[in-house]
């Protein structure tokens, strides 16, 4: 056991040594498999409709609560360029990357709005309970997606010269293990949940818990939210 | 039909349509070939196989493969591999084009293009594909072509939209295909006209309903308005 460590230790010493690191020139990443491809279009298709919820729920709040309680104009306007943002990047993605959008959307569009409108028809703290609720679900939603992301993605590299497979030792920095376009949506996805969250914090700073049915309200949305969650990752 | 694949940019080989290192392509690929002399039948297949002087038993690399028959096989087969082409004529030439549709019209030209050789043969193929029990595969691929010509004419569409393009997409082709099978014009004029006018009525459709959308929006907005202003009235 002992002679076959030391020849592994020797083998891959020599490995290092006789070849430079690659760079990511030098290297190609693997074909996904089918079910690998099958969660990114999940997540691009949940995620492109959730951004579009939130864009149209935030609208509609802005829409009612703008003009009766000036103080909160800039404080919506700041979320809501923010969702507008993340809908574009999606909007983007899900174009590029030819994934389907769901086949609810238009229902989305409707029901955000619905949403966003009489919870600030009921009161600005109703509001704001809505944004907490809403923006619970989706930050849990998002770190789920990034902890499948990180693990479940392993491909193989190849050498671009030479078509074997490279060892993960062999890259010049450890970035090189993830291909750019898996950690342009994994940094996407980490940046957007930690803005949902911060909109959370601004939920509460805002008398949301003042609500008057505070937990019916939340709950009552959440439940929306996770069943929304649900019907856009399938149909 | 709803089943649909990330399309990768970085992980090259995730999207394949087809894999020519494969043997049952380079069967079928030599069997496209043979379409004129023998139509689509069986024999196309039996012949690929001699003149690539295979062993006669490679015929179960494609009867293993699916249950669906062999003529449907090599339809099928036929179809995705003009749609390979469309992808490479895409790669290697920049479409041009005022609008979408343009460009989109030029691309359903080309991939009628490809089906000239085999234009007398064609409608043999074709009553395969109608064939109920083969109708599920038919439908997938033509669905496949119309993602494929509405993604490469540049369709930026996110909602229910993406939808009604590709189902008008994939009925303005096979309308025209079926026109195709009957058109005796020189290099098949009378068919690009027809996928012009069917372009242009899609056009305008498309026109049509974003006039109304944006009229129903406006009137909207000004209905509540006009509440808005009776109730301060009061």
């Amino acid at each position: 056991m002992s002679k076959q460590y030391f020849i592994r230790q020797f083998s891959s010493s020599i490995r290092n040594y006789s070849s430079a690191k690659l760079n990511s020139s030098q290297i190609q990443y693997g074909p996904l498999s089918k079910a690998q491809q099958a969660f990114l279009d999940r997540i691009i298709r949940v995620d492109q409709a959730g951004e579009l919820g939130a864009n149209y729920i935030y609208m509609g709040q802005y829409f009612v609560l703008s003009s009766k309680y000036p103080h909160l104009k800039p404080v919506l306007k700041h979320m809501w360029d923010q969702e507008i943002h993340h809908h574009n990047t999606f909007n983007r993605l899900q174009v590029e990357k030819r994934v389907r959008p769901s086949l609810l959307t238009p229902l989305w569009k409707l029901g955000a709005i619905g949403m966003g409108m009489g919870t600030a028809l009921i009161s600005k703290e109703a509001a704001m309970a809505c944004t907490v609720a809403v923006e619970t679900v989706i930050g849990n939603h998002y770190n789920q997606q990034l902890r499948i992301l990180m693990n479940q993605y392993n491909v193989d590299l190849i050498n671009k010269e030479t078509g074997e497979k490279v060892e993960k030792d062999d890259l010049e920095s450890v970035k090189l293990n993830t291909s750019p376009e898996l950690a342009e949506l994994k940094n996407n996805i980490s940046t957007f949940r930690d803005e949902e969250l911060e909109h959370l914090d601004t939920a509460i700073e805002h008398d949301a818990e003042k609500a008057v049915p505070y937990i019916l309200l939340t709950e009552g949305i959440k439940l929306i939210c996770k069943g929304a969650i649900w019907s856009a990752e399938r149909v | 039909m709803l089943k649909r694949l990330y399309h990768s940019s970085s992980h090259i080989g995730s999207n394949t349509i087809i894999n020519n290192n494969l043997i049952e392509s380079k069967i079928f690929n030599n069997a496209i070939k043979l379409i004129p002399k023998y139509g689509f039948s069986k024999n196309c297949i039996n012949e690929s196989i001699k003149n690539l002087k295979y062993s006669d038993s490679l015929q179960s690399i494609i009867s293993w493969q699916s249950d669906k028959s062999y003529e449907f096989q090599l339809m099928l087969y036929f179809l995705k591999q003009k749609r390979q082409e469309l992808e490479n004529f895409t790669k290697n030439t920049k479409v041009e084009g005022v609008d979408e549709y343009e460009k989109l019209s030029k691309l359903i030209k080309y991939r009628l293009s490809l089906n000239s050789p085999i234009i007398n043969e064609l409608s043999q193929g074709m009553s395969q594909l109608i064939l109920p029990y083969n109708l599920n595969e038919s439908i997938d691929e033509l669905y496949n072509l119309s993602d494929d010509l509405a993604f490469y004419s540049g369709d930026k569409s996110h909602s229910f939209d993406w939808y009604a393009k590709r189902f008008t997409i994939g009925s303005i082709y096979v309308k025209s295909e079926l026109f195709m099978l009957n058109d005796t014009s020189e290099n098949f004029e009378n068919t690009q006209e027809f996928v012009d006018k069917k372009i242009d009525e899609f056009k305008m459709l498309s026109d049509t309903y974003n006039n109304i959308e944006q009229w129903a929006i406006f009137n909207g907005i000004s209905l509540i308005n006009l509440i808005k202003s009776q109730l301060i009235r009061g």
